[in-house]
């Protein structure tokens, strides 16, 4: 699940921005200083609440708080909404590399064509949702569980063939030169340690909810501890695995075409497109095996969006069967709602990018909120009652309560700090409060507060119906 | 490619996959365990 779309177009690309080799230490160090720790505190939640974002976090820091899991929640559902769109994306990448209309083509004349059309981008955001909520109605043991079985593994096989294609051509090692070897003096740059926080929250999962959410289904002896180092260490396996091919790959094959390597893999493009969409058909459709090549990265990328989707869509949906609704209905409703809050960002790419923009900052908020909620517990009593329950296969020591005491929430600030000093002082000193600037400050504090409002205000509402609701089966 | 490169590219590798796989191991333990403990 951890498993998605930041694994193979995000990490390269923030890898290339910065410095190569010495971005693989703070990228490492976040994943145990954050994203470890706070994956632990969701799963221990779901598994001791048995409940969605909004009666967990009710249930364990009291019903005046029901409303920081309902921001949970919003955060994860506004980012389902627009990464049903790039999920579509991926899956008419897939149908155009099976039918051999990227190898050859103007990749950029291929992107532009897409997304002028609206009706194309629209049917294939519904089509991922459907096909997510598909798998998420068969419920987690004969769907998801099912279906994950199947698409993690084959994901890793597919990154692997293409990592073996990409190592045997010609000029390859220079790629890896890159990726592994550190230039040190990039690691005196604070942003390179930032960066290397928000890549590792985004890709492992660690403040969406969403592990949380698949707790609330997890067997009384289920290890949370262990299944969470897994989680962490499985997604960065997977990421190292897209770069040991997705470097090699760009540097034997950008020179050809009379490209630097390296602007190749910087290039954001409209919404992050460039590397995958804009770069990589180019690339790939020039080098032996290129059609298959390009057939397995459009394949590995749609399964890693999907994973990541059906995750989302079942927390909308687990957090709906707390308030009493059948489970697919709550699907429905979720797939519904979730394609037409997602039109916006499928029709003008400048939505998409400003949600992208506001949600995925939020989601450092929600990772904030949990490390609050085991704070408010009590955290030795959480690792003592909750991580290290009878079964558990590892046990967690007192370093666990340090992070979560004073690391975790001393991160938060520095980086929210530094993200505030430098929209009002460096970026945008006359227009950072403005909310209808996409990527503003105002924008993000204007929506956060308005989701935050409301729920406050519904705060007895929620509380009402996903707490003392009856939850349906 | 250098030593360095090489070096680094050993124990980052190694020690990420290395981990991951040992984890794995260690989930299958704890599921067999658990599996017996339901059928007790």
């Amino acid at each position: 699940m951890a498993i998605g779309t930041g694994n193979i177009w995000r990490f390269p690309r923030i890898v290339a921005r910065n410095g190569g080799g010495a971005f693989l230490v703070p990228w490492m160090a976040a994943l145990l200083l954050w994203s470890i720790p706070l994956l632990m505190v969701e799963s221990a939640i779901g598994k001791a609440t048995r409940r969605g974002t909004v009666g967990s976090f009710a249930t364990i820091m009291g019903s005046h708080f029901a409303w920081m899991g309902g921001f949970v929640a919003l955060c994860t559902v506004a980012i389902m909404c627009y990464y049903s769109v790039v999920a579509g994306w991926c899956l008419r990448y897939l149908a155009a590399a099976f039918a051999n209309r990227l190898a050859g083509a103007d990749s950029r004349l291929v992107w532009e064509a897409f997304v002028a059309n609206p009706m194309q981008q629209s049917f294939f955001h519904l089509a991922a949702m459907a096909i997510a909520a598909g798998i998420v109605c068969g419920g987690v043991a004969k769907g998801i569980e099912r279906v994950n079985k199947v698409l993690i593994p084959g994901l890793f096989v597919l990154l692997a063939i293409a990592a073996v294609r990409a190592l045997t051509l010609p000029g390859a090692a220079a790629g890896l030169e890159f990726f592994f070897r550190p230039n040190w003096g990039t690691l005196a740059d604070y942003r390179v340690w930032l960066e290397g926080l928000t890549q590792s929250a985004w890709s492992t999962g660690a403040g969406w909810g969403l592990f949380l959410t698949y707790a609330v289904y997890s067997r009384t002896r289920e290890d949370v501890a262990l299944n969470s180092l897994v989680v962490g260490f499985g997604n960065n396996s997977a990421s190292l695995l897209v770069g040991v091919g997705l470097f090699p790959a760009v540097f034997a094959l950008a020179p050809g075409l009379g490209l630097e390597p390296l602007s190749v893999l910087r290039e954001s493009g409209p919404a992050s497109t460039g590397l995958a969409f804009l770069w990589v058909p180019r690339l790939f459709s020039v080098c032996p095996g290129g059609r298959f090549l390009l057939v397995v990265f459009f394949l590995a990328l749609s399964t890693a969006a999907i994973t990541s989707l059906i995750s989302m869509v079942e927390l909308a949906t687990c957090n709906l069967v707390d308030a009493g609704m059948a489970r697919p209905r709550a699907v429905m409703l979720t797939a519904a709602l979730g394609f037409l809050a997602g039109l916006p960002s499928a029709l003008h790419l400048s939505f998409l990018e400003n949600q992208d923009w506001v949600w995925g900052l939020g989601l450092l908020v929600s990772g904030l909120f949990f490390a609050i909620a085991a704070r408010r517990f009590g955290v030795r009593n959480f690792r003592e009652q909750l991580l290290n329950a009878p079964g558990s296969g590892i046990r967690i020591g007192r370093w666990w309560d340090f992070l979560l005491r004073f690391f975790i929430p001393a991160e938060f600030l520095l980086l929210i700090g530094w993200w505030f000093y430098q929209s009002i002082v460096v970026f945008e000193p006359h227009s950072w409060w403005n909310p209808l600037r996409a990527f503003s400050l105002g924008t993000c504090v204007a929506q956060w507060a308005l989701g935050m409002g409301v729920l406050i205000l519904l705060n007895g509402v929620l509380v009402r119906r996903f707490l003392a609701g009856g939850r349906a089966k | 490619m250098s030593a360095l490169g090489i070096a680094m590219m050993v124990i980052i590798l190694g020690g990420v996959w290395g981990t991951f796989v040992w984890l794995l191991v260690l989930v299958a333990r704890h599921e067999g365990g658990s599996a017996e403990d339901n059928a007790q």
